[in-house]
């Protein structure tokens, strides 16, 4: 990006404005002129068109919202490893949050999606793509270049180790950031049943 | 102890410069979010849970910062886990704008609000946040910076604390759309180390792709990102910049995403959703906070990990978890997860129906023919930032809504970066001393189109 001008420095509202044009637009300016018409941008922009409030939960009457029930919230907390309410106020609150939350969200139902393939992430979806990512004998060469047969009676196979990686991870102490250690292992201590 | 942006600013900027003239940063002083990992200065995310952390191994980006002269100055203050739009929900406290409203600070935007504040104070050179949702353009916006997101699977995520990890992107703020571009071109480049990196096949196609830069631009203004939300402050700055362009000899082309509406909805499930999967790692065993005593109680009805996540969270991180493990729950995950997808792919859909440029993820471009826009122009936030305390009234969804323009760029991985533009002069008068006096604009442009919106949003900040 050899074109862009490295300069440092807030740039001032308003200034340094003219200056900067460069002549090429000018003349551009003069030739659009003469064939496309311009857009009357204000009139396009005089009329709102939606309004991101109305995902909102109304203030005053019930949200259409799904009822979570409290067994429900109990359950999704046990499933997310948080700590349940401490008392019924809490409880209350978070059943309100959760329900305002998903009155937010449902507006995507009204959608009709019969037939759409989901993006479930952004990778190389094109055929050469997909080609490349499926793992053939060429891709596994190096991989089954590392195992050997072992044994006579009872093959089987192992596979040797890679010692740069190894070595890479034998540089890495893993226990290095573990706040609670025996020896070799981390420590998990599962308090008491009832 | 971790040195934070707002102490360094009381310390001045640190830059030892024991670096060579010759390379290309030369000891330029840049902050880094601190959900990136540095092997020298701890990384919390903002969150209790990583309290004290500081990692193994350094992130990519920040290894080729170093490699190309930057000096590191300081780890920025964020949202817990890139959680926010206003960077108040943070383990060490809210990150208040350098900007005032009748003496209360303004939101800074969030969630890399500390890397934008450390690049408006001039604290450093420029400063690499996350974007996951529009966290590197709101704070840009709100804060008077360039804030740009690159193409998602350009720069590396090695080393990037995830929050979504389907949407989340590395992002760089900085005083001029040249200083961003600098830094892009340094960090762009394909790591095996991360995954979701774009293989060098398909860097190779968007390079094969690549158009000389047009003479004058066409240029789409979407319908559906004129709402009634929008503040009149942003929108005379929105038009004034739109004929601007005009009188450039661009070309204004109304356009229509009709996903638009229903992109905020889809986003609200998956970020949460992708949260409550990647956030389940954050037990205290191996790394980060721990509680006190054992790491499960029954007797007090509190399962495996329960007290020490309960405690490292804060309430927003919390309830996204919690949101996130109801939309993946049996009963409702083809409603709500499922449908959210494929409302992604029409929002893809919308963006590739409008762009010039085919979409190098896909081998054919649904509709199209010509007639197609090179940008798109919208503005980054509906409105100008409200204070902290306004901030502290509004409820957890309502501070949803504010990224409503950021959003659907995110959602089909595509480069955007908001640039700062000025009020008009009427609304400037009416703005006290110690207000903002700039909006955001952004440009959005076709996946790996990256080069084409910075260099049509130098233009826009040229105006």
């Amino acid at each position: 990006m050899h074109h862009l001008v490295r300069c440092t420095g807030l740039r001032a509202a308003g200034s340094l404005n003219a200056s900067r044009r460069s002549a090429e637009f000018s003349t551009a300016s003069i030739a659009r002129s003469q064939k496309e018409s311009i857009l009357d941008i204000e009139k396009l922009l005089s009329r709102p068109t939606w309004s991101v409030s109305s995902l909102l939960p109304p203030k005053d009457s019930a949200s259409d919202a799904p009822e979570v029930t409290s067994k429900q919230l109990h359950h999704l907390l046990r499933l997310s490893a948080l700590p349940p309410p401490k008392d019924q106020q809490e409880e209350a609150k978070m059943l309100s949050t959760l329900s305002s939350q998903l009155h937010f969200v449902k507006e995507i139902q009204k959608v009709d999606t019969a037939g759409i393939e989901p993006l479930r992430s952004l990778r190389d979806e094109t055929m050469q793509g997909e080609k490349e990512a499926e793992l053939g004998m060429e891709a596994m060469k190096d991989a089954l270049a590392q195992e050997e047969v072992r044994g006579k009676h009872h093959k089987r196979i192992r596979r040797r180790r890679d010692h740069t990686a190894a070595k890479q991870e034998e540089d890495w102490d893993v226990l290095g950031t573990a706040q609670r250690k025996v020896g070799r292992y981390f420590v998990v201590e599962g308090g008491k049943d009832k | 102890m971790v040195k934070l942006w707002w102490e360094e600013a009381r310390a001045g900027c640190m830059t030892v410069t024991d670096n060579d003239d010759s390379e290309p940063l030369n000891g330029d002083s840049i902050a880094i979010k601190d959900n990136i990992v540095t092997s020298t200065l701890p990384t919390t995310a903002a969150s209790r849970i990583l309290s004290y952390h500081t990692s193994p191994f350094e992130a990519t980006v920040v290894k080729l910062l170093k490699q190309n002269g930057a000096t590191i100055s300081s780890k920025a203050n964020m949202d817990e886990f890139g959680m926010g739009s206003h960077s108040q929900n943070s383990f060490n406290g809210p990150v208040l704008s350098l900007f005032k409203r009748d003496g209360v600070p303004l939101s800074p935007g969030g969630s890399s609000g500390g890397s934008a504040v450390a690049v408006a104070t001039g604290n450093c050179w420029a400063a690499l946040g996350t974007d996951t949702g529009g966290s590197v353009r709101l704070p840009a916006a709100y804060t008077g910076t360039v804030g740009f997101k690159p193409s998602y699977g350009l720069l590396s995520r090695w080393g990037v604390i995830q929050y979504a990890n389907s949407l989340d992107t590395v992002g760089i703020l900085a005083a001029s759309v040249e200083d961003a571009a600098a830094v892009f071109s340094i960090l762009n480049h394909y790591d095996a180390q991360d995954p979701t990196s774009l293989l060098p096949s398909v860097r190779g196609r968007i390079a094969a792709n690549r158009r000389t830069f047009p003479k004058t631009l066409r240029i789409g203004v979407p319908t559906d990102y004129n709402i009634h939300e929008l503040s009149s402050a942003v929108r005379g700055a929105y038009i004034s910049t739109l004929q601007q362009l005009q009188n450039l000899g661009h070309t204004l082309h109304a356009i229509s995403l009709p996903t638009t509406k229903q992109a905020l909805s889809a986003y609200y499930v998956l970020a949460p959703a992708e949260a409550s999967s990647n956030l389940a790692k954050h037990d205290g065993i191996r790394y980060g906070f721990r509680s006190e005593g054992p790491d499960a109680l029954p007797r007090e009805n509190l399962p495996l990990y329960a007290q020490t996540r309960g405690e490292g969270f804060g309430e927003e991180v919390k309830r996204r978890i919690l949101l996130g493990a109801y939309t993946l729950s049996s009963e409702a995950i083809d409603n709500y997860f499922i449908q959210a997808q494929k409302v992604r792919r029409l929002v893809q859909r919308d963006f590739d129906r409008v762009f010039a440029t085919q979409n190098p993820l896909l081998d054919s471009k649904p509709g199209g023919g010509g007639g197609g826009v090179d940008v798109i122009i919208t503005p980054t936030a509906p409105t100008l930032p409200p204070t902290v305390d306004e901030v502290k009234k509004q409820s957890p969804v309502e501070s949803y809504m504010n990224d409503v323009f950021t959003v659907p760029a995110s959602l089909a991985g595509l480069p955007a970066v908001s640039v700062p533009m000025p009020l008009s002069d009427a609304i400037e008068m009416e703005v006290e001393g110690g207000d903002v006096k700039t909006t955001g604009i952004q440009v959005i442009g076709q996946f790996g189109d990256d080069e084409l919106v910075l260099r049509a949003a130098e233009i826009v900040q040229n105006l």
